[in-house]
């Protein structure tokens, strides 16, 4: 029995939306998740889910048009959708940090990586230049970079690895309650993605800090989260402890997703039928339902809730909520 | 950096010995004889004695090349010729003049800056606003207005009505200076402002704005140290060519408010045919324009890292 | 975008008051009451009313018939400026463009040296070389204008040469006059217009300009520049002698502004015609340039 860690963020509910001039896009339509200190989850979906867009509403940065219409955030006991923009501005950065994927487009071109870290550090705490500096080489010692070289170095300068390492060091310097890391590795080669994982862990257990992997490689998941949330078309279908989620996946979805990846079902390479769903145009009833081998009617009308299926694992499938709960529902996630 | 200034040099060559050529031959490309002119202009009789000696004078005998290398050496060492109207020196003349008009553009420079960075950071942070469309329809007004009517229109309605402020001239302290360089500003801060605008709003949507917003940072630092840091920089480039406009515009500016610099100096010339003073003039502005540029291009590689990579392809440690 | 182009209130009044002023000044002898050249001195400066809708000037002419006429002459002056510029500057930066190599060298240099100067300035001194009149500052206003559409025209063409369909249209055998006329002539034109639509404001405030230094057109014709320099001892005691002709320059160069800033979103999206942050993307997400050597 795993030890019950303290929830450190809860996302209840969350809803972002883009209004276009044919339809509102729901990026994000009732997504829920929490996160436990310490503990790493990784949320793991298509291109064009809708996680890019849940990261940036969990910092409340959508960008205009889009905006979030409703749910919780719940961070340390505060709800951040409700908070007012000069209180929300001091937690970015300090209680919750982003890396984004492509490392490049982080920095500033014109401006130094530790000018970048140290008017971070200074834009939270009242510190002089000195100390600042001090604290930014400290954490990229931590993360196994050439500190100096790179504090006086411009983000071109340095190889992609290095920038994201970087990159992160910037988003660590504060000691973040929660860090984002947006596909941080996917543009990173095999061994360099494996270097910032490293150093990704060994934070997560030094610091108590609680991560959300955002991913669509599932092997980079594997290698460094505890929990898994599996997106589709801007809601969670499947969450849960992810060797078991990968061991038994209980959602159509998550079982497919696993049997398009040699890695996780050796002999099997099966690509999902269809194609991902149009955020603009949701289906009536469960969105994965015309890409569904094993559909049925009620599918069709209804949209599954993210129902507790086993303890810490849920699923939003009609049909396996079924086949546990044949008389009702239990408690919704 | 050495090695990319003795480059620039080095292209510059060629343009100098353009510019000179042009500024020499204008003499020659004129209609009328200069030796006659010459004379006219200093009351002395037209006699061929007279025409002869004058010829002499300005060595119009020679071969064109032979002139033109005579000339040149001559401008090196600051012997200019000397002017048909008053027969002093030309390099004098126009020495004597140019603290007016370096006075008279930075004046106007410093207007413009004043008007355009405020104006057009604001109005990309108001993108969309009815203030923004306003800023729009202002700043094209102000761009279509010509400098001389509006030189004109200040003078009527706020020199004119009030005693401290001084119609024209130079001299009674910088309250001279707020008229014509609010002239000369004003059309140039206009296009500032909308090139400004365009900047900023390109660089408030790359993706290390957003980066910073994640990390925290206060809005107003966004702004000063990372949006207007990046959008300035094309901006500053453009300076050369508004320098340019700046400069055609003190030529008209100087008249309207009699202000003595050579651009007044250069216009009474032109009507006179005072050829040397023109050739002088030309060449101030060819040649001091050439450099200007050269400065302003340095001074970009010093404002931008990434063009200091390209050129010297190593890293800055 | 041409949608949006007919939609923006600006854009629009700007095509509306080029097409007014266009209308009223090409119909200056249908509408003007009077003949705006011969002196009148019994009727000088009439006020407004009666014979002259807008008055006499110091000269005793009408000021409406002046205004007319000055704007005619204004504008087909301008037109024509135009015209050569764009006979110059589009084949040139074609060719430099195209052929690249030592005639783009070339062209470019001769091109640095005539921005060598100060725009205002070259055009005084060829003025004053030629002499006052408006033939020559329309020559010298040419000279100095081509530039920088050979300059757009050639970085268009260097960036177009690389695209596929040149590069299909080369691989079929295609002679360099057709690919030049077919493939990069429509492209280039675009924002070579939007340029132009500016550019016919700026030559508007220029010939006004060198005429009201005394260098362009010479009295007793009406140009709006010149206009206001006869009214230059009136400003105080009659100011509308330059209120009029000053704001009929204004407006009309805001007209062009106005039309030119509107064609610019529907004719040039990709900016070649205005500078832009150094080396955007193409994504136009990240903004940087070549990547030089890392640290490794």
């Amino acid at each position: 029995m795993e030890n019950f860690n303290r929830k450190v963020m809860e996302v209840k509910n969350l809803h972002t939306l883009f209004p276009t001039t044919s339809g509102d896009i729901r990026a994000a339509n009732g997504i829920n998740f929490f996160m436990e200190e310490g503990r790493c989850l990784a949320l793991i979906g298509e291109s064009g889910a809708g996680k890019s867009v849940t990261a940036l509403s969990l910092l409340r940065l959508v960008p205009p048009p889009g905006k979030t219409t409703g749910g919780e955030i719940i961070l340390d006991g505060r709800d951040l959708l409700r908070l007012g923009k000069s209180e929300m501005r001091r937690i970015r950065g300090e209680d919750l940090a982003m890396v984004f994927q492509d490392s490049l487009s982080t920095f500033n071109p014109v401006r130094t990586v530790g000018a970048h870290i140290c008017e971070t550090i200074k834009a939270h705490r009242r510190l002089p230049r000195t100390l600042a500096r001090e604290i930014a080489l400290e954490k990229m010692v931590d993360l196994g970079l050439p500190a100096d070289r790179v504090f006086r170095s411009f983000p071109f300068q340095l190889s992609g690895g290095m920038r994201q390492r970087a990159a992160l060091a910037m988003a660590l310097c504060l000691h973040p309650r929660v860090l984002i890391t947006d596909e941080a590795t996917t543009s990173l080669d095999v061994t360099l993605q494996a270097q910032v994982l490293y150093y990704l862990k060994k934070h997560l257990k030094d610091c108590c800090m609680s991560v959300l992997f955002i991913t669509h490689d599932l092997a980079a998941a594997a290698a460094v989260a505890d929990r898994v949330a599996v997106i589709y078309a801007g809601r969670i279908v499947e969450s849960g402890p992810l060797k078991e989620v990968f061991k038994q996946p209980l959602h159509p979805y998550t079982r497919a997703l696993l049997r398009s990846h040699p890695s996780f079902c050796p002999g099997i390479l099966e690509p999902i039928q269809g194609s991902p769903p149009d955020l603009a145009n949701l289906p009536a009833g469960c969105s994965f339902f015309p890409r569904c081998s094993e559909a049925g009617d009620i599918c069709r009308s209804s949209v599954p809730d993210l129902v507790e299926m086993a303890h810490e694992r849920g699923a939003a499938c009609h049909l396996v909520q079924k086949q546990v709960y044949p008389e009702g529902k239990k408690a919704v996630l | 950096m050495l090695r990319y200034l003795t480059k620039r040099l080095f292209t510059l060559v060629p343009v100098l010995l353009g510019v000179t050529f042009i500024t020499f031959i204008l003499m020659d490309i004129a209609p009328g004889d200069p030796a006659e002119i010459m004379l006219s202009r200093r009351d002395i009789e037209v006699t061929p004695e007279n025409l002869e000696r004058a010829r002499e004078a300005l060595g119009l005998g020679d071969p064109l090349p032979v002139r033109y290398l005579d000339w040149l050496q001559g401008a090196v060492r600051g012997d200019l010729g000397v002017s048909f109207t008053t027969g002093e020196p030309v390099t004098r003349e126009i020495i004597s003049r140019l603290p007016a008009t370096i006075e008279l553009a930075a004046g106007g420079l410093a207007v413009m800056f004043i008007l355009a960075l405020p104006l057009g950071t604001m109005a990309a942070l108001l993108r969309g606003s009815p203030g923004d469309h306003l800023g729009r329809l202002a700043a094209l007004a102000g761009a279509s207005i010509p400098s001389f009517y509006l030189g004109l229109l200040l003078i009527t309605y706020i020199a004119v009505p009030n005693e401290g402020i001084p119609v024209m001239g130079r001299g009674g302290g910088l309250i001279n200076l707020l008229l014509p360089s609010l002239t000369l500003g004003f059309g140039l801060a206009a296009t500032y402002a909308r090139l400004l605008r365009a900047n900023l709003l390109e660089v408030l949507q790359l993706d290390f704005i957003r980066s910073a917003r994640s990390r925290g940072l206060k809005e107003t630092l966004i702004i000063s140290n990372h949006a207007l840091r990046n959008a300035l920089i094309p901006v500053v480039t453009l300076l050369g060519i508004t320098l340019g406009h700046l400069l055609g515009g003190t030529v008209v500016v100087e008249r309207i408010f009699a202000w003595p610099g050579v651009g007044r100096l250069a216009i009474d010339a032109i009507f006179d045919r005072n050829y040397p003073i023109i050739q002088g003039y030309v060449l101030l502005m060819g040649v001091g324009f050439v450099f200007i540029n050269l400065l302003i291009d340095l001074s970009y590689r010093f404002l931008d890292p990434r063009v200091r990579m390209e050129e010297e392809g190593g890293r800055v440690s | 975008m041409t949608a949006r182009f007919l939609r923006d209130p600006m854009s629009l009044a700007g095509l509306a008051v080029i097409i007014l002023i266009f209308a009223v000044t090409m119909g200056a002898p249908l509408l003007s009451p009077h003949d705006p050249l011969p002196v009148s001195l019994p009727e000088r400066l009439q006020p407004a009313g009666g014979d002259y809708p807008l008055g006499t000037d110091p000269l005793g002419r009408c000021l409406l018939s002046r205004l007319l006429y000055g704007g005619r002459m204004t504008l087909q002056y301008s037109l024509s400026v135009l015209f050569i510029i764009l006979s110059i500057g589009i084949p040139v930066g074609l060719l430099a463009g195209y052929r690249g190599g030592i005639v783009d060298s070339l062209l470019m240099r001769v091109a640095d040296i005539v921005l060598a100067f100060p725009n205002l300035v070259l055009a005084l001194v060829v003025t004053g070389i030629l002499g006052p009149g408006l033939i020559n500052i329309m020559i010298a206003l040419a000279l100095v204008s081509w530039v920088q559409y050979a300059r757009v025209v050639r970085g268009m063409v260097l960036s177009l040469k690389q695209k596929e369909f040149v590069l299909s249209a080369r691989s079929v055998g295609t002679a360099p006059a057709g690919i030049i006329w077919r493939h990069l002539l429509p492209n280039v034109l675009p924002p070579v217009a939007v340029m132009a639509t500016l550019n016919l404001g700026t030559l508007v405030l220029s010939i006004s300009t060198l005429s009201f230094l005394g260098l362009g057109a010479q009295p007793p014709l009406p140009e709006w520049g010149a206009m206001i320099n006869e009214a230059r001892n009136y400003i105080v005691s009659q100011p509308r002698l330059m209120l009029y002709p000053g704001t009929a320059i204004a407006v009309t160069v805001l007209g062009f502004n106005l039309l030119g800033d509107g064609l610019r979103d529907v004719l040039d999206p990709q900016g070649f015609t205005s500078p832009r942050v150094y080396g955007l993307g193409e994504d136009k997400k990240t903004a940087y340039t070549a990547e030089s050597k890392r640290i490794k």
